[in-house]
C-alpha cells in the first residue's frame, strides 16, 4: 500500500492532498456553496451567527451535516422551533437538546457543569448549536471547548454574538425583507436576505443572496427577481 | 483451507446477565438493565414474567409492572467485572475479555497445570465467585470446547446447570455436541444476523445438525461467505471469521507522555485519537481489527495490559469504550502511585471487512453510536429532564407541532414512533415557512393602534384597527406591515376547554416578523421568525 503511505506522509508535511483534507470537512446545503470557502465547513471551526435572521442561519448551517448523518445538539437555546428546523433540513431523528431549569435561578447551570456538559457534547456529535444562554461560560472554559473541538472535529455554531466562543467564520445578514405580508392581508412567505461572511480564513468578504427561508421552509439561492405583491387596503 | 486449522481448545467464562448482578439484585427480585431505552439484561425473576432481551421499555413493564429498573453503566460494569479478571489472570496466563461479563481464556497450558479441564474449571469457578462477591451465587457458565462458538454454547449450557461444562477434545465431540442444538443459537453466541437464522427457520432447517447435514459447497451458493461461516462453526469449525489473519507488523499504535497523566478523561481523549487513527489506518486497507491489545503503563512500571476481541470487529468508538472501562477499572482496583507515562493500542487479529454485519444489534453507523453515548454522558451531568429530543404531536399552532420528551424516555436509535404522525392534516395549521423561535410560555405584549387604543377583534373576526405598535418589557416595535386576524376555535364542545384566539403574524419596522395571538383580550407573543 505505497500510495497510501505516501499521503499519511503528506499530511504530516503539513500538505493536505484533497482526498485527507475532505475529510475534515461537513457538507452544507446548495445555497451555501458559493459562500463558503471550499463549499464546506470545516471540521473544528467555530462558526457564529448573528443578525436578525441568525437562528434560521443556524439551523440551515446545521442541516447539511445532518442531512449525512451528522447528530446535532443544541444547548441554551430552549425556544428552538423544531418545525422550522425540520424545514430547513435538520433531522429530527438526530436532534438532542440541553435545557437549563431556568424557572427556579438556583437550579441553573453553573460554568463547571457547563464545561462537563459541552465536553459531553462535543465527544459525541459533531454539530453544536449554543444559544444565546450560553454566553454566560467563561472565557477560558470557552476557550478550553473550542481546543476539545478541534481536536475532536465537531463545529460549534453560536446563534447570536457569543464573546466567549470566538468565531473562525461569521455570517450575518445585511439585508433582510419578509415578503408576503401587506396591510392586513397576505401571509409571510418567505424572507429576502443578504448574507455576509466574514472571517480570519476568509480573505475578501463574500455575499449572496438568498431566501432564508422559501415559501416552503428551505433556505435557497435566489435566482428570481420577480416578487409577488399583496393587494394593499 | 482453514477447515484443515487446528481449532485452539478455548474455555469461556460467561455470565448472563452480568449488568444485573453488578446493578445486585435479591435472588426473587424483578431487575432490569436498560440501554437506548431496550432491555439488555433481567434477573431470572424478571425474566420468569416474560421479560426479554431486546424488547422495548414499555413492553417489558407492562410485562412485569414492579420491575425495578436501572440504566445501563458500561464503566461500572467494567469496574466490578475487572475484579474477577484480575482473579482468573492470578491462574490463567492468556485472557480475553469481548464485554463485561464475557472471558475467553486458551486452555491448553492451565489444563495441563492443574490436571485436566475438569479440574482446571473447578478451580477457575471457584476463583470467579470469590471475586464476584456473589452471595447469591448470581449464575454463571464455564463452557470448555475446541473453538469460540462451542466453547460459548457450552458455557450457556453450563450458566444452566451451574456445573461446568467440558466437551471433549476433537471436531467429532464438538458436532456431536452442538448437532441437536437450536440454530438460534448462532444468533445468540455468534452474532450471526436473525434474518439468517430466520431464513434457516423457514427453509426447515431448525437444529445446527441439520444444517451442517448440508453440503458446505451448496450451503455457500446460496448464501454466500456468511452462509459458509455458519456452516462450518455449526460442526465445530474454525470460527475465526474468513479473512482473519494477523495483521502487518508496525500497525501498533501509542503516544508517549512527557508528563505523566493523572486524569483518565485526559487518557481517554488520547485514547479516542489513537483509536481513530489505528481504525482509518485499517480501514484503508479494507481490515478490521477484532483483538486488540491495550497497554497502559505509568511512570513507576505498574502496567496494565488488557485483551480484548469481539468477533464483528472493533470500531473506534467501541475501542475507546474499552480503553475508558480499563482504564478505569485499573484506576479503581489498584492504588496507582504515578501518572501513566504510555498508552499503546497493538492489534493483534485483523480481519478483512467485507462487508458481513455480524452484530447483536444491527447495522448502526459510528456516529450514533457517539451520540448514544454523549447522551448518557449528558444525563449523569445534567439531570433526565434536562435532556431532550424532539417528538412529533401534531398541532395547529407552532409550539405544539412538536413537544421534547426526555432522551432517556425515548429510543434514540428507533424514533419512529416518536416522529412519525407529522403528515396528518391539521386546518387552521399556519403555512410554511415555521418559526425559527417559539415560545414555549408566551410573553404577553399590549398591542396599540395608531391613536394608542388598544387593538381588538370582534366576535365575527373583524380587527377593531389596524395595529401600529407592539410593546412589553422588551419589545418596543412600530408595525410596518401586518395579516390577520386568523381565528381559531378548539374544543367548542367542551365548556371548561374550550379556546378562542386570533392569530396575526406582524412585520416590524427593524425587520422583525412576530407571531402574535389575542385570546381573552390578552396579546400574546407566541413565536418569532428569527
Amino acid at each position: 500500500m505505497a500510495g497510501v503511505t505516501n499521503l499519511a506522509e503528506l499530511a504530516e508535511r503539513g500538505v493536505l492532498s484533497g482526498v485527507v483534507a475532505r475529510e475534515r470537512t461537513l457538507a452544507v446545503l446548495p445555497a451555501f456553496e458559493s459562500l463558503l470557502p471550499g463549499a464546506v465547513l470545516q471540521r473544528g471551526s467555530v462558526v457564529a451567527c448573528e443578525g436578525s435572521a441568525a437562528a434560521s442561519l443556524a439551523l440551515a448551517l446545521a442541516a447539511g451535516p445532518s442531512q449525512e448523518g451528522a447528530w446535532v445538539a443544541v444547548a441554551g437555546f430552549p425556544g428552538v422551533g423544531v418545525a422550522a428546523a425540520a424545514e430547513l433540513g435538520v433531522v429530527p431523528a438526530r436532534l438532542v437538546m440541553v435545557a437549563e431549569p431556568i424557572a427556579d435561578p438556583t437550579t441553573r447551570f453553573n460554568d463547571a457543569t457547563w464545561a462537563d456538559l459541552l465536553a459531553a457534547m462535543i465527544d459525541g456529535f459533531d454539530v453544536l448549536l449554543l444559544g444565546p444562554g450560553t454566553v454566560r461560560i467563561r472565557t477560558g472554559t470557552a476557550r478550553r471547548l473550542v481546543a476539545r473541538a478541534q481536536a475532536r472535529g465537531a463545529v460549534i455554531i453560536t446563534v447570536g454574538a457569543n464573546a466567549a466562543f470566538a468565531g473562525d467564520l461569521r455570517f450575518d445578514v445585511t439585508q433582510s425583507s419578509w415578503q408576503g405580508l401587506g396591510e392586513g392581508c397576505g401571509v409571510a412567505h418567505g424572507r429576502r436576505a443578504r448574507v455576509q461572511l466574514t472571517g480570519r480564513r476568509v480573505p475578501r468578504l463574500r455575499n449572496a443572496e438568498l431566501w432564508l427561508p422559501a415559501a416552503d421552509g428551505q433556505v435557497k439561492a435566489m435566482v428570481e427577481s420577480v416578487v409577488a405583491l399583496c393587494p394593499t387596503g | 483451507m482453514p477447515d484443515r486449522v487446528v481449532v485452539p481448545r478455548v474455555a469461556v467464562l460467561w455470565w448472563p446477565h452480568w449488568p444485573v448482578v453488578v446493578a445486585g439484585a435479591a435472588p426473587d427480585e424483578p431487575v432490569m438493565v436498560l440501554h437506548a431505552n431496550r432491555v439488555i439484561a433481567h434477573s431470572v425473576a424478571a425474566g420468569a414474567d416474560g421479560v426479554a432481551v431486546g424488547q422495548r421499555r414499555r413492553d417489558a413493564q407492562s410485562r412485569c409492572p414492579l420491575v425495578r429498573i436501572e440504566q445501563h453503566d458500561p464503566t461500572r460494569d467494567a469496574r466490578a467485572f475487572e475484579r474477577v479478571v484480575q482473579a482468573v489472570a492470578a491462574i490463567v496466563p492468556r485472557i480475553e475479555i469481548t464485554e463485561p461479563g464475557t472471558l475467553t481464556f486458551m486452555t491448553r497450558g492451565p489444563s495441563r497445570y492443574f490436571g485436566g479441564d475438569a479440574a482446571m474449571a473447578a478451580t477457575v469457578a471457584r476463583v470467579a465467585i470469590e471475586a464476584a462477591g456473589l452471595a447469591s451465587g448470581g449464575t454463571f457458565g464455564l463452557g470448555i470446547a475446541d473453538g469460540r462458538f462451542a466453547a460459548g454454547v457450552a458455557a450457556r449450557r453450563a450458566a444452566r446447570s451451574s456445573d461446568p461444562v467440558v466437551i471433549a477434545a476433537g471436531q467429532q465431540a464438538a458436532a456431536a455436541f452442538l448437532a441437536p442444538l437450536p440454530v438460534r443459537m448462532l444468533t445468540v453466541v455468534a452474532g450471526v444476523p436473525t434474518e439468517f437464522v430466520q431464513l434457516l427457520g423457514r427453509l426447515g432447517v431448525h437444529r445446527l445438525g441439520e444444517l451442517t447435514a448440508l453440503p458446505l459447497l451448496e450451503v455457500a451458493a446460496r448464501f454466500g461467505p456468511l452462509g459458509g461461516f455458519a456452516h462450518r462453526i455449526a460442526g465445530g469449525g474454525d470460527d475465526r471469521l474468513p479473512g482473519t489473519h494477523d495483521p502487518p507488523v508496525g500497525l501498533a499504535v501509542q503516544r508517549v507522555f512527557e508528563e505523566p497523566v493523572h486524569h483518565s478523561d485526559a487518557l481517554v481523549f488520547v485514547a479516542r485519537q489513537l483509536a481513530e487513527e489505528l481504525v482509518g489506518q485499517l480501514g484503508a486497507d479494507g481490515r478490521v481489527c477484532t483483538r486488540l491489545v491495550v497497554i497502559a503503563e505509568t511512570e513507576h512500571s505498574e502496567t496494565s495490559e488488557r485483551t480484548w476481541y469481539r468477533s464483528n470487529g472493533l470500531s473506534a468508538a467501541a475501542v475507546v469504550e474499552r480503553v475508558r472501562w480499563q482504564l478505569e477499572a485499573w484506576a479503581q482496583n489498584e492504588t496507582l502511585t504515578a501518572g501513566v507515562t504510555l498508552l499503546r493500542l497493538d492489534p493483534v487479529e485483523v480481519r478483512s471487512d467485507d462487508g458481513v454485519q455480524l452484530g447483536l444489534w444491527g447495522g448502526r453507523t459510528q456516529a450514533d453510536e457517539w451520540a448514544v453515548r454523549a447522551v448518557a454522558r449528558m444525563v449523569a451531568v445534567a439531570g433526565e429532564q434536562q435532556v431532550l429530543v424532539p417528538a412529533a404531536q401534531g398541532g395547529r399552532h407552532p409550539h405544539e407541532a412538536f413537544t421534547w420528551v426526555s432522551a432517556v424516555a425515548a429510543d434514540l436509535l428507533e424514533p419512529d414512533d416518536r416522529l412519525s404522525i407529522r403528515d396528518a392534516p391539521w386546518p387552521g395549521r399556519l403555512p410554511s415557512p415555521s418559526p425559527a423561535i417559539v415560545h414555549s410560555c408566551p410573553q404577553a405584549v399590549t398591542v396599540i393602534d395608531a391613536v394608542g387604543g388598544a387593538v381588538r377583534v370582534t366576535g365575527r373576526g373583524f380587527v377593531s384597527a389596524p395595529p401600529a405598535a407592539v410593546q412589553s418589557k422588551a419589545i418596543n416595535e412600530v408595525v410596518q406591515a401586518w395579516a390577520g386576524p386568523w381565528p381559531v376555535e378548539e374544543r367548542w364542545w367542551d365548556l371548561a376547554r374550550s379556546r378562542r384566539m386570533a392569530r396575526f403574524q406582524v412585520l416590524t419596522c427593524s425587520g422583525r416578523l412576530l407571531l402574535l395571538a389575542l385570546e381573552r383580550g390578552q396579546w400574546w407573543l407566541t413565536a418569532e421568525y428569527a
